[in-house]
């Protein structure tokens, strides 16, 4: 599946792998070798509710999305695959 | 003597942080001695806290215990044997596994290896608590999280010289002379651990716990709302704090601490009421009011780590105080009753809790 966004076009796979590219970046300061699949648990992984809105502020400036008034939450996503799939939908959302 | 142990049934306790680390270290203790936590959390009634002639980032909520601690473990059924300092650490914590009793120490998470935020790098105050030894490995089994905000506690191992380092140092750099216990060693007080009410398992417990927790709340029925006019202060220094970008570059890692610390505590209420009632347990205001200190932490969080600030963020933080002073008066009056209810019909049907 193809999204398009603004005349350019993001492929889903592209969100999943610069998401998971974020969420090491972010977690790389305490865990220089961690793994991230999309099946992760975000609170597995060692993510809580400061290093969440860090990898949030990132997707957003990267994506080019704002995450909504409430949804800024780590108790909202469980895995990481939740959170790729609220970026889609955020992208969908723009591109409508 | 074996040169190893690993008691058996003692597992991390990941559900909430309550209070302070002490607790995720002792709530898997206590449910080693198959009892519940539940005795502890209903002790504790939550309100927030002003202090005014303190630095106002060290006041945000207070537990106000109704039962000393003494009085508490005696409920539990839960011995202590306690040291201000234990002169041979690793002996010590040997010995106690070998009589079957878990230990918690108090440590410096600067020579705690898997604690990657702060090993090396900050001397900080916790706790570890030892369920295990291998004399051959030269390691004891600990249960620790990786991070101090991460609720990520899991069994893990650590080397006598790493462990009797964090113990060193927190004597040497943060508490030299301390005027508690650094080493507990916990067993039952009682062989026949297992009566009904301690055990927290069936519903006499239940009904128990619900009594208890009406009467410690109605006893702080009036602290609680009087305290809830320190949200009214906490409103002017929020708006003060976030002012501008130089006020948030000052004070927002402080602010997000605080605002943490009664998130925490929020949880901790929600998690309480959901153990007491069940799934069905009425929690629209409390998770409402959740979502609004989430809201300002987002916030105070967006600029921090990405520099996005906007004018109106005062104003909408103030918003969400007004919003969360009116919840909390609705979530209290709701509960009050309904506990005054519960109370009534539990003690209507002659039920012998006693």
């Amino acid at each position: 599946m193809k999204l398009k966004i603004e005349g350019s076009e993001i492929m889903n796979d592209n969100i999943a792998s610069e998401l998971m590219e974020i969420i090491k970046n972010v977690l790389k300061e305490f865990k220089p070798d961690v793994r991230v699949s999309l099946e992760d648990d975000l609170k597995s992984l060692g993510i809580n509710s400061l290093t969440f809105i860090k990898i949030a502020v990132t997707a957003e400036s990267q994506f080019g999305i704002e995450f909504g008034e409430n949804d800024l939450n780590f108790m909202k996503f469980n895995k990481v695959i939740d959170l790729e799939a609220y970026i889609e939908n955020r992208l969908k959302d723009s591109s409508n | 003597m074996p040169d190893k142990k690993i008691l058996s049934n003692i597992e991390p306790f990941n559900d909430i942080f309550y209070q302070y680390c002490f607790y995720n270290s002792f709530f898997p203790v206590v449910h080693h001695f198959d009892k519940s936590i539940m005795p502890i959390l209903i002790n504790d009634v939550i309100v927030y806290n002003y202090e005014k002639e303190k630095n106002w980032f060290c006041s945000n909520v207070q537990y106000i215990p109704l039962k000393t601690e003494t009085e508490l473990f005696e409920y539990l059924s839960i011995s202590r044997n306690a040291k201000v300092i234990s002169e041979n650490l690793i002996d010590d914590a040997i010995k106690s596994i070998n009589n079957n009793r878990p230990v918690i120490i108090w440590v410096d998470c600067f020579h705690i290896p898997d604690r990657a935020d702060a090993y090396l790098k900050k001397h900080n105050e916790h706790t570890l608590l030892v369920y295990g030894f291998n004399e051959f490995n030269q390691t004891l089994c600990i249960i620790e999280h990786d991070h101090s905000e991460n609720l990520t506690y899991k069994k893990r191992l650590i080397s006598f010289s790493d462990a009797l380092n964090a113990y060193n140092g927190h004597l040497s750099h943060i508490n030299n002379s301390p005027t508690y216990n650094t080493y507990t060693e916990y067993y039952p007080a009682r062989a026949n651990i297992k009566d009904g009410v301690n055990c927290g398992k069936d519903d006499r417990s239940i009904l128990q716990y619900i009594l208890t927790f009406a009467d410690n709340m109605h006893e702080k029925k009036d602290l609680i709302y009087e305290r809830l006019e320190c949200i009214t202060a906490f409103s002017e220094n929020i708006k003060e704090a976030v002012s501008s970008k130089s006020k948030l570059d000052e004070n927002g890692e402080s602010l997000l601490k605080w605002l943490n610390a009664i998130i925490n505590a929020k949880l901790a209420e929600r998690y309480k009421l959901v153990k007491l009632f069940g799934q069905d347990a009425d929690t629209a205001e409390i998770d409402s009011i959740i979502d609004n200190w989430n809201y300002i932490r987002a916030k105070v969080g967006r600029y921090i780590y990405a520099g996005i600030y906007k004018e109106n963020m005062g104003i909408n933080s103030l918003n969400k105080l007004a919003q969360i002073k009116q919840l909390e008066n609705m979530h209290n009056d709701k509960l009050f009753l309904l506990l005054s209810e519960l109370s009534e019909q539990i003690k209507s049907y002659g039920i012998n809790l006693q």
